[in-house]
Protein backbone atom coordinates (compact mmCIF):
# COMPACT_ATOMS: atom_id res chain seq x y z
CA UNK A 1 0.00 0.00 0.00
CA UNK A 2 1.33 3.18 -1.01
CA UNK A 3 1.31 5.44 2.30
CA UNK A 4 -0.63 8.96 1.54
CA UNK A 5 2.36 11.60 1.29
CA UNK A 6 1.68 15.72 1.44
CA UNK A 7 3.64 17.20 -1.62
CA UNK A 8 4.45 20.46 -2.36
CA UNK A 9 2.78 22.54 -5.75
CA UNK A 10 6.13 22.40 -7.55
CA UNK A 11 6.77 18.40 -6.39
CA UNK A 12 2.96 17.71 -7.69
CA UNK A 13 3.96 19.90 -11.02
CA UNK A 14 6.41 17.51 -11.63
CA UNK A 15 4.65 14.07 -10.74
CA UNK A 16 2.06 15.94 -13.12
CA UNK A 17 4.45 16.25 -16.02
CA UNK A 18 6.12 12.54 -15.54
CA UNK A 19 2.73 11.47 -15.09
CA UNK A 20 1.64 12.58 -18.39
CA UNK A 21 3.66 9.26 -20.18
CA UNK A 22 4.00 7.03 -17.22
CA UNK A 23 6.50 4.60 -18.68
CA UNK A 24 8.51 7.20 -20.61
CA UNK A 25 11.97 8.38 -19.65
CA UNK A 26 12.14 11.94 -19.12
CA UNK A 27 15.34 13.86 -18.73
CA UNK A 28 15.68 17.09 -16.54
CA UNK A 29 15.93 20.06 -19.00
CA UNK A 30 12.85 18.48 -20.73
CA UNK A 31 10.87 18.53 -17.17
CA UNK A 32 12.13 21.91 -16.72
CA UNK A 33 10.23 23.39 -19.07
CA UNK A 34 7.42 21.23 -19.03
CA UNK A 35 6.68 22.74 -15.30
CA UNK A 36 8.85 26.09 -15.59
CA UNK A 37 10.70 25.31 -12.81
CA UNK A 38 14.18 26.37 -12.22
CA UNK A 39 16.70 23.64 -12.51
CA UNK A 40 17.69 24.88 -8.30
CA UNK A 41 13.45 23.66 -7.38
CA UNK A 42 13.62 20.48 -10.15
CA UNK A 43 16.35 18.51 -9.27
CA UNK A 44 16.25 18.89 -5.48
CA UNK A 45 12.37 17.30 -6.07
CA UNK A 46 13.69 14.60 -8.51
CA UNK A 47 16.49 13.65 -5.83
CA UNK A 48 13.87 13.56 -2.99
CA UNK A 49 11.25 11.55 -5.17
CA UNK A 50 14.30 8.87 -5.92
CA UNK A 51 14.95 9.05 -2.30
CA UNK A 52 11.30 7.87 -1.73
CA UNK A 53 11.65 5.53 -4.30
CA UNK A 54 8.87 7.73 -6.12
CA UNK A 55 11.58 7.80 -9.40
CA UNK A 56 13.45 6.02 -10.82
CA UNK A 57 16.61 7.23 -12.60
CA UNK A 58 19.26 5.94 -15.02
CA UNK A 59 21.72 7.35 -17.91
CA UNK A 60 21.56 6.89 -21.51
CA UNK A 61 23.16 3.79 -22.33
CA UNK A 62 24.44 5.12 -25.68
CA UNK A 63 26.84 7.73 -25.46
CA UNK A 64 25.25 10.37 -27.70
CA UNK A 65 26.90 12.07 -30.87
CA UNK A 66 28.00 15.68 -29.46
CA UNK A 67 26.43 15.96 -26.42
CA UNK A 68 26.99 14.39 -23.19
CA UNK A 69 24.52 11.15 -21.93
CA UNK A 70 21.26 12.20 -20.46
CA UNK A 71 20.47 11.14 -16.86
CA UNK A 72 16.67 10.03 -17.33
CA UNK A 73 13.55 9.53 -14.77
CA UNK A 74 10.46 8.28 -14.87
CA UNK A 75 7.37 7.10 -12.38
CA UNK A 76 8.16 3.89 -10.43
CA UNK A 77 4.88 1.99 -9.76
CA UNK A 78 4.46 3.56 -6.25
CA UNK A 79 4.82 6.66 -7.52
CA UNK A 80 2.73 6.39 -10.26
CA UNK A 81 -0.05 5.35 -7.54
CA UNK A 82 1.17 8.31 -5.87
CA UNK A 83 0.86 10.90 -7.95
CA UNK A 84 -2.21 9.92 -9.09
CA UNK A 85 -3.71 10.05 -5.68
CA UNK A 86 -2.15 13.14 -4.78
CA UNK A 87 -2.85 14.90 -8.11
CA UNK A 88 -6.62 13.46 -7.60
CA UNK A 89 -6.99 15.28 -4.29
CA UNK A 90 -5.69 18.22 -5.90
CA UNK A 91 -8.47 19.95 -8.03
CA UNK A 92 -8.35 21.39 -11.43
CA UNK A 93 -4.75 19.70 -12.20
CA UNK A 94 -5.90 17.18 -14.84
CA UNK A 95 -6.67 18.86 -18.22
CA UNK A 96 -4.87 22.85 -17.61
CA UNK A 97 -1.97 23.80 -19.95
CA UNK A 98 1.22 22.42 -18.52
CA UNK A 99 3.09 25.15 -18.41
CA UNK A 100 0.42 26.93 -16.20
CA UNK A 101 0.62 24.06 -13.59
CA UNK A 102 3.02 25.26 -11.04
CA UNK A 103 1.18 29.01 -10.48
CA UNK A 104 -2.37 27.27 -10.58
CA UNK A 105 -1.26 24.47 -7.96
CA UNK A 106 0.14 26.97 -5.86
CA UNK A 107 -2.87 29.14 -6.34
CA UNK A 108 -4.73 26.04 -5.19
CA UNK A 109 -2.88 25.05 -1.87
CA UNK B 1 29.85 39.27 -19.81
CA UNK B 2 27.48 36.40 -19.65
CA UNK B 3 29.71 33.69 -21.28
CA UNK B 4 32.59 34.61 -18.66
CA UNK B 5 29.88 34.32 -15.79
CA UNK B 6 28.05 30.86 -17.76
CA UNK B 7 31.73 29.49 -17.81
CA UNK B 8 32.44 30.17 -13.90
CA UNK B 9 29.11 28.59 -12.93
CA UNK B 10 30.11 25.58 -14.63
CA UNK B 11 33.39 25.41 -12.89
CA UNK B 12 31.79 26.51 -9.69
CA UNK B 13 29.64 23.46 -10.25
CA UNK B 14 31.95 21.18 -10.91
CA UNK B 15 34.12 22.07 -7.57
CA UNK B 16 30.89 22.43 -5.35
CA UNK B 17 29.70 18.83 -6.54
CA UNK B 18 33.24 17.26 -4.71
CA UNK B 19 31.60 17.87 -1.39
CA UNK B 20 28.56 16.17 -2.07
CA UNK B 21 28.34 12.54 -0.92
CA UNK B 22 28.82 9.98 -3.33
CA UNK B 23 25.64 8.86 -3.89
CA UNK B 24 24.44 12.20 -4.60
CA UNK B 25 27.46 13.30 -7.22
CA UNK B 26 25.59 11.78 -10.06
CA UNK B 27 22.61 14.62 -9.63
CA UNK B 28 25.01 17.38 -9.85
CA UNK B 29 26.25 15.89 -13.06
CA UNK B 30 23.04 14.63 -14.25
CA UNK B 31 22.37 18.94 -14.13
CA UNK B 32 25.16 19.58 -15.70
CA UNK B 33 25.40 17.34 -18.67
CA UNK B 34 21.88 19.21 -19.58
CA UNK B 35 23.33 22.59 -19.48
CA UNK B 36 24.86 21.99 -22.97
CA UNK B 37 21.06 21.49 -24.21
CA UNK B 38 19.91 24.75 -22.24
CA UNK B 39 20.20 27.79 -24.86
CA UNK B 40 23.40 30.04 -24.48
CA UNK B 41 22.93 33.08 -22.40
CA UNK B 42 21.11 34.13 -19.80
CA UNK B 43 19.12 30.15 -19.46
CA UNK B 44 21.77 28.25 -19.39
CA UNK B 45 24.01 30.97 -16.80
CA UNK B 46 20.47 30.50 -14.56
CA UNK B 47 20.55 26.89 -14.94
CA UNK B 48 24.11 26.37 -14.02
CA UNK B 49 23.49 28.97 -10.96
CA UNK B 50 20.54 26.75 -10.13
CA UNK B 51 23.28 23.98 -9.84
CA UNK B 52 25.36 25.36 -7.68
CA UNK B 53 22.68 26.41 -5.29
CA UNK B 54 21.23 22.76 -5.02
CA UNK B 55 24.74 21.59 -4.68
CA UNK B 56 25.76 23.76 -1.91
CA UNK B 57 22.38 23.20 0.01
CA UNK B 58 23.22 19.28 -0.72
CA UNK B 59 26.53 19.33 0.68
CA UNK B 60 25.53 21.34 3.50
CA UNK B 61 28.23 24.25 2.80
CA UNK B 62 26.95 26.62 4.31
CA UNK B 63 26.50 25.29 7.57
CA UNK B 64 29.75 23.63 7.36
CA UNK B 65 31.66 27.30 6.33
CA UNK B 66 29.98 28.26 9.37
CA UNK B 67 31.38 26.43 11.23
CA UNK B 68 34.98 26.30 9.66
CA UNK B 69 34.64 30.47 10.45
CA UNK B 70 33.69 29.55 13.84
CA UNK B 71 36.74 27.09 14.48
CA UNK B 72 38.91 30.05 12.58
CA UNK B 73 37.71 32.39 15.71
CA UNK B 74 38.57 30.03 18.09
CA UNK B 75 41.91 29.34 16.54
CA UNK B 76 42.10 33.65 16.36
CA UNK B 77 41.10 33.57 20.15
CA UNK B 78 43.70 31.33 21.25
CA UNK B 79 46.65 32.94 19.74
CA UNK B 80 45.31 36.60 21.02
CA UNK B 81 45.55 34.66 24.44
CA UNK B 82 48.80 33.18 24.08
CA UNK B 83 50.05 36.20 22.73
CA UNK B 84 48.88 38.17 26.16
CA UNK B 85 50.41 35.93 28.20
CA UNK B 86 54.11 36.27 26.36
CA UNK B 87 53.54 39.87 26.63
CA UNK B 88 52.75 40.48 30.25
CA UNK B 89 56.32 41.01 31.88
CA UNK B 90 57.92 38.28 34.81
CA UNK B 91 57.79 42.08 36.91
CA UNK B 92 54.36 42.19 36.94
CA UNK B 93 53.71 38.92 37.48
CA UNK B 94 56.11 36.29 39.29
CA UNK B 95 53.72 33.61 38.02
CA UNK B 96 53.97 34.43 34.17
CA UNK B 97 55.97 31.64 33.36
CA UNK B 98 53.51 29.23 34.80
CA UNK B 99 50.51 31.45 33.17
CA UNK B 100 52.31 31.02 29.87
CA UNK B 101 52.26 26.81 30.13
CA UNK B 102 49.13 26.63 31.37
CA UNK B 103 47.97 29.00 28.31
CA UNK B 104 50.53 26.84 26.22
CA UNK B 105 48.95 23.33 27.29
CA UNK B 106 45.53 24.84 26.43
CA UNK B 107 46.38 25.99 23.08
CA UNK B 108 47.81 22.52 22.77
CA UNK B 109 44.67 20.91 23.90
CA UNK B 110 42.36 22.82 21.46
CA UNK B 111 43.99 22.52 18.69
CA UNK B 112 45.24 18.88 19.49
CA UNK B 113 42.90 16.62 20.61
CA UNK B 114 40.61 16.59 17.80
CA UNK B 115 43.36 14.21 16.14
CA UNK B 116 43.80 12.28 20.00
CA UNK B 117 42.27 8.55 18.32
CA UNK B 118 40.27 10.40 15.18
CA UNK B 119 40.27 6.87 13.50
CA UNK B 120 38.04 5.78 16.08
CA UNK B 121 35.99 8.82 16.36
CA UNK B 122 36.62 9.85 20.32
CA UNK B 123 37.13 13.61 20.35
CA UNK B 124 36.80 14.21 16.41
CA UNK B 125 35.72 14.63 13.74
CA UNK B 126 32.65 16.41 14.77
CA UNK B 127 29.11 15.10 14.82
CA UNK B 128 27.03 15.55 11.62
CA UNK B 129 24.66 18.25 13.63
CA UNK B 130 24.20 21.35 14.00
CA UNK B 131 23.93 21.92 17.64
CA UNK B 132 27.43 19.78 18.16
CA UNK B 133 29.26 22.19 15.75
CA UNK B 134 27.71 25.11 17.49
CA UNK B 135 28.55 23.45 21.25
CA UNK B 136 32.10 22.59 19.91
CA UNK B 137 32.68 26.30 19.05
CA UNK B 138 31.17 27.25 22.23
CA UNK B 139 33.59 25.16 24.43
CA UNK B 140 36.37 26.67 22.38
CA UNK B 141 35.45 29.99 23.36
CA UNK B 142 34.61 28.91 26.86
CA UNK B 143 38.01 27.93 27.33
CA UNK B 144 39.69 30.53 25.32
CA UNK B 145 37.83 32.89 27.98
CA UNK B 146 39.11 30.73 30.81
CA UNK B 147 42.43 31.18 29.23
CA UNK B 148 42.20 35.48 29.58
CA UNK B 149 40.83 35.60 32.32
CA UNK B 150 43.83 33.39 33.85
CA UNK B 151 46.39 35.50 32.37
CA UNK B 152 44.31 38.70 33.19
CA UNK B 153 44.08 37.76 37.33
CA UNK B 154 47.55 36.90 37.31
CA UNK B 155 48.95 39.97 35.76
CA UNK B 156 47.62 42.41 38.03
CA UNK B 157 50.20 43.15 40.83
CA UNK B 158 49.22 42.45 44.54
CA UNK B 159 47.16 39.42 43.52
CA UNK B 160 49.29 37.13 42.52
CA UNK B 161 48.78 33.46 42.75
CA UNK B 162 44.99 33.86 42.60
CA UNK B 163 44.78 30.28 40.23
CA UNK B 164 49.03 29.33 40.88
CA UNK B 165 50.31 26.75 42.54
CA UNK B 166 53.67 28.30 44.27
CA UNK B 167 56.87 29.45 41.86
CA UNK B 168 57.50 27.80 38.61
CA UNK B 169 58.80 24.46 38.58
CA UNK B 170 60.14 22.68 35.50
CA UNK B 171 59.76 19.46 37.42
CA UNK B 172 56.42 20.14 38.21
CA UNK B 173 55.52 21.07 34.79
CA UNK B 174 56.73 18.18 32.39
CA UNK B 175 55.61 15.38 34.97
CA UNK B 176 52.30 17.14 35.18
CA UNK B 177 52.16 16.99 31.12
CA UNK B 178 53.14 13.38 30.90
CA UNK B 179 50.26 12.65 33.59
CA UNK B 180 47.91 14.45 31.18
CA UNK B 181 48.98 12.82 28.23
CA UNK B 182 48.41 9.48 29.94
CA UNK B 183 45.31 10.64 31.38
CA UNK B 184 44.13 11.26 27.48
CA UNK B 185 46.02 9.29 25.23
CA UNK B 186 46.26 6.23 26.85
CA UNK B 187 42.44 4.76 26.99
CA UNK B 188 42.48 5.06 23.42
CA UNK B 189 46.14 3.86 22.56
CA UNK B 190 44.76 0.90 24.79
CA UNK B 191 41.52 0.27 22.90
CA UNK B 192 43.44 0.55 19.35
CA UNK B 193 46.39 -1.86 20.42
CA UNK B 194 44.04 -4.47 23.04
CA UNK B 195 40.15 -4.28 21.36
CA UNK B 196 39.36 -6.79 24.36
CA UNK B 197 39.98 -4.37 26.99
CA UNK B 198 37.06 -3.36 29.33
CA UNK B 199 35.45 -0.13 29.07
CA UNK B 200 34.91 0.45 33.19
CA UNK B 201 38.98 -0.22 32.91
CA UNK B 202 39.50 2.18 30.38
CA UNK B 203 37.42 4.59 32.34
CA UNK B 204 39.55 3.67 35.60
CA UNK B 205 42.69 4.92 33.97
CA UNK B 206 41.63 7.65 32.89
CA UNK B 207 40.45 8.74 35.97
CA UNK B 208 43.17 7.77 38.08
CA UNK B 209 45.61 9.58 35.48
CA UNK B 210 42.75 12.39 35.74
CA UNK B 211 43.03 12.84 39.13
CA UNK B 212 46.55 13.13 39.84
CA UNK B 213 47.05 15.78 37.00
CA UNK B 214 44.64 17.64 38.99
CA UNK B 215 46.50 17.10 42.06
CA UNK B 216 49.73 18.55 40.31
CA UNK B 217 48.90 20.64 37.70
CA UNK B 218 44.83 21.86 38.48
CA UNK B 219 45.01 24.09 36.08
CA UNK B 220 45.73 22.78 33.06
CA UNK B 221 43.94 19.48 34.15
CA UNK B 222 40.81 21.70 34.43
CA UNK B 223 41.35 22.88 31.10
CA UNK B 224 41.74 19.57 29.41
CA UNK B 225 39.13 18.07 31.69
CA UNK B 226 36.49 20.52 29.90
CA UNK B 227 37.98 19.66 26.47
CA UNK B 228 37.87 16.27 26.52
CA UNK B 229 33.93 16.89 27.65
CA UNK B 230 33.39 19.15 24.60
CA UNK B 231 34.93 17.25 22.05
CA UNK B 232 34.09 13.75 23.02
CA UNK B 233 30.37 14.89 23.95
CA UNK B 234 30.37 16.85 19.72
CA UNK B 235 32.30 14.20 18.34
CA UNK B 236 31.14 11.59 15.97
CA UNK B 237 31.02 8.43 17.78
CA UNK B 238 29.22 10.47 20.60
CA UNK B 239 25.72 8.81 21.37
CA UNK B 240 24.11 12.13 21.95
CA UNK B 241 21.07 13.20 20.10
CA UNK B 242 19.97 16.50 18.88
CA UNK B 243 17.09 15.91 21.33
CA UNK B 244 19.12 15.30 24.48
CA UNK B 245 21.55 18.63 23.74
CA UNK B 246 18.50 20.75 23.39
CA UNK B 247 17.06 19.19 25.95
CA UNK B 248 20.37 19.55 28.18
CA UNK B 249 21.32 22.71 26.76
CA UNK B 250 17.87 24.50 27.70
CA UNK B 251 17.83 23.14 31.16
CA UNK B 252 21.85 24.98 31.87
CA UNK B 253 20.71 28.23 31.44
CA UNK B 254 18.86 28.39 34.94
CA UNK B 255 22.16 26.39 36.64
CA UNK B 256 24.31 29.15 34.87
CA UNK B 257 22.06 32.26 36.27
CA UNK B 258 22.42 30.63 39.50
CA UNK B 259 25.99 29.70 39.32
CA UNK B 260 27.03 32.99 38.67
CA UNK B 261 24.65 35.26 40.34
CA UNK B 262 23.78 33.08 43.94
CA UNK B 263 28.13 33.09 45.39
CA UNK B 264 28.30 36.98 44.85
CA UNK B 265 24.51 37.46 46.03
CA UNK B 266 25.19 34.93 49.43
CA UNK B 267 28.60 35.91 49.76
CA UNK B 268 29.64 32.51 51.19
CA UNK B 269 30.52 30.15 49.06
CA UNK B 270 29.81 26.87 50.49
CA UNK B 271 26.53 28.15 50.92
CA UNK B 272 26.08 28.89 47.25
CA UNK B 273 27.46 25.94 45.81
CA UNK B 274 24.65 23.74 47.64
CA UNK B 275 22.30 26.12 46.12
CA UNK B 276 23.61 25.80 42.76
CA UNK B 277 23.62 22.15 43.14
CA UNK B 278 19.94 21.97 43.88
CA UNK B 279 19.25 24.31 40.96
CA UNK B 280 20.92 21.99 38.90
CA UNK B 281 19.69 19.26 40.23
CA UNK B 282 15.46 20.44 39.72
CA UNK B 283 16.64 21.91 36.01
CA UNK B 284 18.30 18.70 35.39
CA UNK B 285 15.48 16.81 35.99
CA UNK B 286 13.31 18.76 34.00
CA UNK B 287 15.79 18.43 30.40
CA UNK B 288 16.41 14.19 31.77
CA UNK B 289 12.48 13.90 31.51
CA UNK B 290 11.92 15.81 28.78
CA UNK B 291 14.42 13.84 26.89
CA UNK B 292 13.54 10.59 28.02
CA UNK B 293 10.16 11.01 26.33
CA UNK B 294 12.01 11.04 23.45
CA UNK B 295 12.88 7.86 23.08
CA UNK B 296 10.79 5.36 21.26
CA UNK B 297 8.91 2.34 22.01
CA UNK B 298 10.62 -0.60 19.97
CA UNK B 299 8.29 -3.28 21.67
CA UNK B 300 10.55 -4.49 24.49
CA UNK B 301 10.14 -2.82 27.86
CA UNK B 302 13.32 -3.49 29.23
CA UNK B 303 14.89 -1.96 26.45
CA UNK B 304 12.96 0.95 26.52
CA UNK B 305 13.32 1.61 30.11
CA UNK B 306 17.43 0.78 29.59
CA UNK B 307 17.46 3.72 26.38
CA UNK B 308 14.84 6.13 28.70
CA UNK B 309 17.61 5.41 32.20
CA UNK B 310 20.52 6.22 29.98
CA UNK B 311 19.10 9.42 27.41
CA UNK B 312 17.62 11.28 30.79
CA UNK B 313 20.90 10.76 32.49
CA UNK B 314 22.53 11.99 28.98
CA UNK B 315 20.46 15.39 28.95
CA UNK B 316 21.17 15.82 32.58
CA UNK B 317 24.57 15.77 32.61
CA UNK B 318 25.02 18.14 29.89
CA UNK B 319 22.41 20.28 31.81
CA UNK B 320 24.85 20.05 34.55
CA UNK B 321 28.09 20.92 32.68
CA UNK B 322 26.75 23.28 30.53
CA UNK B 323 25.56 25.57 33.36
CA UNK B 324 29.22 25.05 35.64
CA UNK B 325 30.67 25.64 32.18
CA UNK B 326 28.95 28.74 31.35
CA UNK B 327 29.57 29.99 34.80
CA UNK B 328 33.27 29.30 34.87
CA UNK B 329 33.68 31.16 31.54
CA UNK B 330 32.17 33.96 32.22
CA UNK B 331 34.45 34.03 36.27
CA UNK B 332 36.72 31.34 36.40
CA UNK B 333 37.24 31.97 39.91
CA UNK B 334 33.51 30.01 39.74
CA UNK B 335 35.68 26.99 37.96
CA UNK B 336 34.49 24.58 40.73
CA UNK B 337 30.84 25.10 40.04
CA UNK B 338 31.72 23.06 36.99
CA UNK B 339 31.91 20.26 39.31
CA UNK B 340 28.54 21.50 41.35
CA UNK B 341 26.92 21.23 38.16
CA UNK B 342 28.08 17.97 37.10
CA UNK B 343 26.90 16.46 40.59
CA UNK B 344 23.53 18.30 39.95
CA UNK B 345 23.17 17.25 36.84
CA UNK B 346 24.27 13.90 37.52
CA UNK B 347 20.97 13.72 40.54
CA UNK B 348 18.84 15.35 38.07
CA UNK B 349 19.28 13.29 35.40
CA UNK B 350 18.74 10.06 37.00
CA UNK B 351 15.90 11.33 39.10
CA UNK B 352 14.11 12.54 35.51
CA UNK B 353 14.87 9.74 33.67
CA UNK B 354 13.78 6.95 36.51
CA UNK B 355 10.43 9.01 36.73
CA UNK B 356 9.89 8.96 32.96
CA UNK B 357 11.05 4.92 32.66
CA UNK B 358 9.10 3.86 35.39
CA UNK B 359 6.26 5.55 34.05
CA UNK B 360 3.06 3.02 32.98
CA UNK B 361 1.53 3.73 29.71
CA UNK B 362 -2.14 5.23 30.50
CA UNK B 363 -4.57 2.40 28.76
CA UNK B 364 -6.64 4.21 26.16
CA UNK B 365 -10.21 3.71 25.48
CA UNK B 366 -9.63 0.12 23.79
CA UNK B 367 -7.24 -1.24 26.23
CA UNK B 368 -4.06 -0.49 24.72
CA UNK B 369 -1.12 1.92 25.94
CA UNK B 370 -2.18 5.34 24.26
CA UNK B 371 0.84 5.86 21.91
CA UNK B 372 0.01 2.78 19.85
CA UNK B 373 -3.84 3.48 20.18
CA UNK B 374 -3.17 6.98 18.28
CA UNK B 375 -0.87 5.08 15.34
CA UNK B 376 2.17 3.37 16.65
CA UNK B 377 4.94 4.93 14.85
CA UNK B 378 6.54 7.38 16.41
Amino acid sequence: MTPRVRFSPQTLAVLQALLTDPSGWRHGYDLARDTTLKSGTLYPILLRLADRNLVEARWEDEQPAGRPRRHLYRLTSDGAAAATAALASAPGTSAAPRGATVRRLAGNS
Amino acid sequence: MIAQMTWASARLLTVAARFLPADKRQWADALQAEAGQVPAGWPRLTWLSGGVWMTMREAGMARKAGYWIGVAGVLAAVGWVVWLSWRTSAAADPESATDRVRVLVGAATLAGLPWVARGQGWFGPVADSVVARVVRIGGGVAICAMGLAIVDIDKHAGINNVVGSGPFSWVREAIGLVILVAAVAAPAILRARRPQTETHVLWLIAALAGSAALIVVPVQAFVAGVAVLVFGATARRSPLTPAIWTAGLIASLPTAAAAITLPFALNNLIGAMLLVALVAMAAASCASAAAARQVPDAGNPDDLRDARLRQGLQAGLIAGAAGGLIAAAAFPILGEMLFVGLVGGFGGGVLGGSIVANRRDRPAAGGLPAARAAGGVH
